[in-house]
């Protein structure tokens, strides 16, 4: 899911700074309605001095729409070197990886059968084989949360930002969980029965990027329009100027006497057609889009799920499925 | 009752074939055929319905109508001029003998082209302007057609020149193509053959060729070479395809060494918002368009990104006149103020726009400013330059020494220079002022980045970005034809290196639509007396301006004449303070009661009846309350706004108009700032001198978000010297059909907004005996003016054809 940009309102983003400075150490009071008096050491210092001493100072947020003069190492405005770096900072202090437990409740029942099996014809129906079998034994499903800055590197640059709750193994996106994270709640502590292990191998990193990759398409097809454009143009220029200068080179090439003469002309034009190529390769390679993904949090959410077989009699294959009960979704390995 | 009236000697015929029309005018049918320039008038019989009579009035070339008149014999035919006078003499006689009825028995139909077919349709009542009587409205259509004939007399020109344009660029290239390939071989010069026997051609002219060349040929191997050769040409014409954009998603680098625990997803919570701030930080859209008051244009937004983006914030705006260069300037400057990157900015304009600017710039962008028409700049200059943060002054001024030298000082985070065709010549002071400027970013506005040779283009770029263009002298070797400075040799070369410092928007990729626009002129006859007293009051004032100081005489004069051409309490209320007051007392005393300002006046509440109501323009408040007085009395809704009405009043005011019509008086103060595109009627009761004043009043109408064809009523006495005025204007300049903002680049250099009324007093005051040939004389400069503009607005049409905003 693509987060939207928020506008630059001067009372939201001074709560934030508020927030983010505070997380970071320093101490923060309201000496105006928009001017926030600092004192701050350690890494909430260092927004200002490279030394991390201790820096007192005020923080404005004039309207968005001030005209005057900014002074970049005490306003926020649109745009500011200030907010940057108070995000920057937040990104290096704060834990990227995590694990957590969704709180679902005690006493988790196993599903009724036939609903389950309802469910399952809704969801899977005959995608495959079989249906599943109890008894559903108690066991544990685990999604991955990420929260990723997409740098998208094309003519300009475009930067996104996206959240998105993949369940393992299979990568596919948990609506759910993507939307409406803020309305779960987390077990406290972690259940230590949580089998962790089973999901370090799945392949996180290709997952993480594919999900990516689906998420950012819409924006991808606008700029890759744009890009095909500029690369015509650049191909146009390119094709023109070698089919010019190679129709000159086959014109000289028949008015020349000599074997040898003509042989060397020859020579040229290979290399004409050569050059060609290589300068539309060239071309291609530097419109390529490319997209950076930055990932700032990466989460294991483990929830508990009912597992059951799937037995699928003619074929005499066994697979396991697991019931969430959060979302009433069978997830299959 | 029928009236036999003989029409002998009416028409020079000598014919005494009567048509019976019927005393009081019947019933009449008018067919408008704008395919064919004719306009048809047809008498019927009230009983039966039949055509009694019919004249169609014609225009077969330029001043020339014909006439052909159909009475019970066949029909004789008569040519008259396009005047008015001579038109209106015709129609006149025509009533006599075949009255025109009311409007409640006059149908009109109308003939027009609609890109495949002719259509006819009858007009229903709220398309016929009944405001005039029918016989005014008959000489109006007839006027029209002459219009358009000179319209399209005119596009048929300019078409043609493209057209040659275009041809001699075609013959150039194909020049360009032999010197490269060498002299064409002779089987080009034959047609295609058939594809049976194109092998057979190929290899004798080869063969022939190869006979010439190589004495030794016979060879397969030449003969098979050849035919690659010959072959070679067909295979490269075809496009090569342009490949799919590879889209690389990069893994990111994932790498969880240690897991922590966590209890509550806040921290997780805080750091999303730091990354979506960090994330809406970035300069993707423009960040100040939220506090900007201007009609946010998708191609005028693209722009101002284009500008801070890819052109890093030095470019050459030149969008077409009309589309808002502008407003593209200040979105650039509000943005990079609004980013912190600029402090320090500096707009540079002609001398007459200052004032316009900083009020551009105050109501749009809320930004201040400092003029250099402050009446504190003389006194202390360091100060005034090196202390306002916003700057907007005259390029004129700036160039003086003094103020070049102090400007030179000071750092400019932002130049805007505009109207930049100045700065084409790179040895003049202009241009060697705004070099001389230190500057981060430079924005050079102009519609007419040529106007006489691509050298000039060289000297603007220059400015924007050194070494984007090569040397001078290579500059010239490789895009200007020494026998043809206008068109480039390697257009599409020249294209793309302006394409990095240079936008050029047009009408057609901004999808800007305007309805059109109509003028006439509605011509008021003064009766003996006044007549007299007029003509014997210009000498007068004449002499007695003769006494006065040049500039007193140049003041009082034009502002006498103009007053006396728009109210009598106008003109007396100059009178009161001209410098001979015994003259001035004795002209009040003989002036006789104005009959043809009654007229003006009762020429009004028709047009405030039709929708939308109607504007009404004039130059003096006296004029503006005695119009407001009259209108009162005749219980027409009206309402006022001058220099004196508060500001915080004039929008709730023109609200009012709005929802419930009736007439708007409106002084140019008053037009300030004035949006009313929602009326589609406009009435010019006065002629300012100054066209571009005009031009302002028009384009208060005309502009985005007008549904309706744009109608211009210009109000003039007949035989006065605001009609030559208007005449030239209309004729000469076209001044009703231009684009607003065209006016200004065609009177350009030979005339500032002042200047050209100073002319025309001068030609008044210098040529007693011959103000018309003066005058005509004017106009010969002023149509050479405006065929000028139109060869660079061409030029600058060819060069720039392409987008440059293909974003």
């Amino acid at each position: 899911m693509k987060l939207p940009k928020s506008r630059h309102e001067p009372d939201k983003v001074a709560r934030f700074f508020q927030e983010a400075l505070e997380k970071l150490g320093g101490i923060c009071e309201w000496s105006w309605h928009d001017r926030l008096h600092v004192l701050a050491e350690g890494t909430a210092a260092s927004l200002w001095t490279a030394n991390e001493s201790v820096v007192d100072a005020e923080l404005h947020f004039p309207p968005s729409d001030a005209s005057g003069p900014r002074r970049a190492d005490r306003e926020v405005f649109p745009g500011c070197p200030l907010t940057f770096r108070v995000a920057e900072l937040l990104h290096a202090e704060e834990v990227q990886y995590g694990r957590a437990c969704l709180d679902l409740g005690a006493n988790l029942k196993p599903p009724a059968p036939e609903a389950a099996q309802k469910q399952w014809e809704a969801q899977i129906g005959r995608k495959i084989a079989g249906k599943p079998t109890g008894p559903y034994v108690q066991d544990w499903h685990c999604s991955v949360l990420v929260l990723a800055r997409c740098d998208v590197q094309a003519i300009d640059q475009h930067w996104s930002l996206h959240r998105l709750a993949l369940s393992l193994p299979d990568g596919r996106v948990d609506e759910d969980l993507t939307s409406n994270l803020s309305l779960h709640a987390f077990k406290s502590p972690v259940p230590s029965e949580i089998p962790w292990s089973r999901w370090s191998d799945c392949g996180v990193t290709e997952i993480v990027r594919q999900a990516l990759r689906d998420d950012i398409q819409t924006d991808l097809k606008a700029i890759q329009a744009r890009q095909r454009r500029y690369l015509e143009r650049e191909l146009d220029r390119i094709d023109q100027y070698f089919r010019d200068y190679t129709r000159e080179l086959r014109q000289r090439q028949t008015r020349q006497r000599r074997q040898e003469s003509q042989s060397r002309y020859q020579e040229r034009i290979d290399a004409a057609k050569a050059e060609h190529e290589r300068r539309r390769q060239d071309q291609v390679q530097r419109h390529e889009i490319h997209v950076y993904p930055h990932i700032d949090a990466l989460i294991f959410l483990a929830e508990p799920a009912w597992r059951a077989e799937i037995v699928a009699p003619r074929e005499e294959t066994r697979r396991t499925a697991r019931f969430l009960p959060r979302n009433r979704r069978w997830v299959v390995e | 009752m029928a009236k036999k009236q003989p029409v002998q000697g009416d028409f020079g015929f000598g014919s005494t074939e009567t048509a019976d029309v019927g005393e009081s005018g019947a019933p009449l049918e008018v067919t408008l055929d704008d395919t064919a320039l004719q306009v048809t008038i047809a008498w019927l019989s009230p009983e039966s319905g039949q055509e009694k009579r019919r004249i169609q009035i014609q225009v077969i070339r330029s001043d020339e109508l014909r006439w052909y008149f159909r009475l019970d014999s066949p029909g004789k035919e008569d040519e008259t001029s396009w005047h008015r006078m001579a038109i209106r003499a015709r129609m006149k006689a025509i009533n006599r003998t075949s009255p025109v009825p009311d409007w409640d028995r006059v149908r009109v139909h109308q003939i027009e082209w609609n890109g495949k077919t002719k259509t006819k349709r009858q007009l229903s009542s709220d398309e016929l302007f009944d405001e005039f009587p029918v016989l005014q409205w008959l000489e109006n259509q007839i006027v029209r057609m002459t219009r358009m004939y000179t319209q399209w007399m005119q596009e048929s020109v300019l078409q043609g020149m493209a057209n040659r344009a275009r041809q001699r660029q075609e013959s150039q290239r194909r020049s360009e193509q032999r010197q490269k390939s060498g002299p064409v071989p002779s089987f080009y010069r034959k047609p295609e053959p058939s594809p049976k026997k194109a092998p057979a051609l190929k290899k004798t002219a080869s063969s022939k060729k190869s006979a010439k060349q190589d004495k030794s040929a016979g060879s397969k191997e030449k003969n098979k070479e050849s035919g690659e050769t010959a072959q070679a040409p067909a295979e490269e014409i075809a496009k090569m395809p342009v490949p799919e954009i590879p889209v690389h998603v990069h893994p990111p680098e994932v790498n969880p060494d240690e897991l922590n625990d966590l209890t509550t997803l806040s921290d997780y919570f805080l750091l999303e918002k730091a990354s979506r701030w960090w994330v809406s930080n970035q300069s993707d859209d423009l960040l100040a368009l939220p506090y900007c008051d201007v009609e946010q244009l998708e191609y005028q937004v693209r722009t101002a990104l284009r500008v801070i983006g890819p052109l890093r914030g030095r470019a050459l705006l030149s969008d077409e006149v009309g589309l808002g260069k502008t407003i593209e300037a200040g979105l650039v400057l509000k943005e990079y103020l609004t980013r912190g990157m600029v402090e320090r900015f500096l707009v540079l304009t002609v001398p007459s726009l200052v004032d316009q600017w900083q009020e551009e710039l105050r109501t749009k962008f809320d930004l201040s400013t400092a003029t250099t028409n402050d009446s504190g700049v003389r006194n202390d200059l360091g100060q005034f330059w090196r202390e306002n943060q916003g700057i907007v002054a005259s390029l004129h001024t700036l160039k003086q020494p003094r103020h070049v030298k102090i400007a030179q000082e000071c750092n400019w985070d932002l130049l805007i220079v505009d109207e930049a065709h100045y700065l084409r010549n790179r040895s003049s002071q202009a241009w060697k002022a705004i070099n001389s400027l230190p500057r981060q970013f430079l924005l050079l506005l102009t519609a007419t980045p040529v106007q006489n040779s691509l050298e000039e283009l060289y000297n603007l770029v220059t400015l924007l970005q050194p070494g984007q263009l090569p040397s001078p002298q290579e500059f010239r070797n490789r895009f200007i034809d020494p026998k043809n400075p206008h068109q480039p040799k390697a257009p599409e070369e020249l294209r793309r290196l302006l394409g990095q410092v240079m936008i050029r928007n047009t009408r057609a990729n901004a999808g800007i639509e305007l309805p059109s626009r109509r003028s006439e002129t509605v011509q008021f006859e003064p009766d003996v007396r006044e007549r007299d007293f007029w003509t014997k009051w210009e000498p007068e004032l004449r002499e007695s301006l003769g006494r006065l100081s040049s500039n007193q005489s140049s003041l009082w004069g034009r502002l006498l004449l103009q007053a006396s051409g728009s109210s009598p309490s106008a003109w007396e209320a100059c009178l009161n303070s001209y410098p001979e007051q015994e003259l001035a007392a004795k002209w009040k005393r003989e002036v006789p009661e104005s009959g043809s300002w009654r007229q003006k006046c009762d020429a009004l509440p028709p047009l405030a009846r039709g929708e939308g109501g109607v504007v009404v323009f004039t130059q003096f408040v006296k004029t503006q309350l005695a119009i407001s007085e009259y209108l009162k009395e005749q219980n027409v809704p009206v309402r006022v706004i001058n220099g004196q009405t508060p500001p915080e009043e004039r929008q709730p005011i023109t609200e009012n108009f709005r929802r419930e019509g009736g007439v708007l008086l409106l002084t140019r103060s008053g037009t300030e700032g004035r949006n009313l595109q929602f009326c589609h009627r406009l009435v010019n009761f006065d002629l300012p001198w100054n066209p571009m004043e005009i031009e302002q009043r028009i384009g208060r109408l005309h502009r985005l978000g007008q549904q309706h064809t744009v109608r211009i009523y210009n109000f003039v006495t007949s035989r006065s010297l605001q009609e030559q005025i208007l005449t030239i204007l209309q004729e000469k300049l076209n001044l009703f059909e231009l684009v607003v903002g065209e006016t200004g680049l065609i009177l350009g250099d030979r005339f500032s907004s002042d200047d050209f009324a100073d002319e025309v007093f001068r030609r008044w005051q210098d040529s007693p005996d011959s103000v018309d040939q003066a005058l005509d004389e004017l106009g010969d400069e002023l149509a050479a003016a405006r065929n000028r503009y139109f060869e660079v607005k061409e030029l600058d049409d060819t060069l720039f054809s392409h987008d440059y905003e293909e974003l």
